[in-house]
């Protein structure tokens, strides 16, 4: 599966990231598109604790949200989440992830998302089908749109 | 091996008679009984292989609803089982059935105690989402 993203959510998505984190915390967004069409439409940024090396979800947030996210008939097709420094997917990043099914994408963006709004150096992982998180290439994952 | 009809004598078998009589020969009365009219046969059938409506419950997980079958006698366990099958979701590790006003159910409970009934809808879902590095 290819995500289709336009640049100028790409820029909000390190916007809100960066803004939240404030160079001092990691912060986490998802990316959001009808279900079944890997369209990417929307960003949701989830009420969360965090600290510089990890961030939580609300849990009460998290059910309103799943319920919501039904209504609208829309699915969650990644998670993007900084880190103080270099991108890479975590143990806590494998066991806590927000989606379980084959696919999924979670991006890692380096240095708090204080750099450029591009994926150069950014981490892309994806669950494969056994569930286990396998290193893909940014760009055979997520095409930009203008 | 193929089996051979081997061509016979044509002969009439002897038929073998009552000495009471018919009544006592309900095969022999049953030339004379009601015949059974192929509507009843058809719905005699139907009845008997008529099963119990299946008990089904929506699962919502990533903005989808699925109808997921569950037995209300048994486990949640099964019906979680079965949800996650329904999803493609390869481990249930992290994640947890919960109520839609967000209670998480014990999966080692039958459907029928913890509340869960035919045409409700369930939530499934991680019990805890974050990261860190």
């Amino acid at each position: 599966m290819r995500l289709s993203i336009g640049e100028g959510l790409l820029r909000e998505t390190f916007a809100v990231l960066s803004g939240c984190g404030d160079g001092s915390a990691e912060c986490v967004c998802w990316w959001i598109g009808p279900v079944g069409a890997p369209k990417i439409d929307g960003l949701v940024h989830p009420e969360h604790s965090s600290s510089p090396a990890h961030y939580e979800i609300d849990d009460e947030w998290l059910h309103r949200f799943w319920i919501d996210l039904a209504d609208q008939r829309h699915a969650v097709f990644a998670q993007v989440h900084t880190h103080p420094g270099s991108a890479y997917h975590s143990a806590t990043d494998n066991d806590f992830a927000l989606i379980h099914t084959p696919g999924f994408l979670s991006l890692v963006i380096p240095n708090f998302a204080l750099g450029p709004a591009d994926l150069t150096d950014a981490y892309l992982a994806e669950r494969d089908a056994s569930g286990v998180w396998r290193a893909v290439k940014v760009s055979d994952r997520i095409e930009l749109c203008p | 091996m193929a089996v051979q009809h081997m061509g016979k004598p044509a002969t009439i078998p002897e038929i073998k008679r009552d000495p009471e009589g018919p009544r006592s020969n309900p095969a022999a009365l049953a030339p004379y009984k009601k015949q059974t009219s192929s509507a009843e046969r058809q719905e005699v059938t139907a009845m008997a292989q008529s099963k119990p409506p299946k008990s089904t419950v929506t699962v919502v997980y990533n903005g989808q609803p699925r109808e997921v079958e569950f037995k209300p006698n048994q486990k949640l366990r099964i019906l979680f089982a079965a949800a996650l099958a329904e999803f493609g979701i390869p481990s249930g590790e992290g994640l947890g059935l919960f109520t839609e006003t967000g209670a998480q159910l014990d999966l080692d409970v039958k459907a029928e105690d913890a509340g869960v009934t035919a045409g409700g809808q369930l939530v499934l879902r991680p019990i805890r989402v974050g990261g860190g590095s």
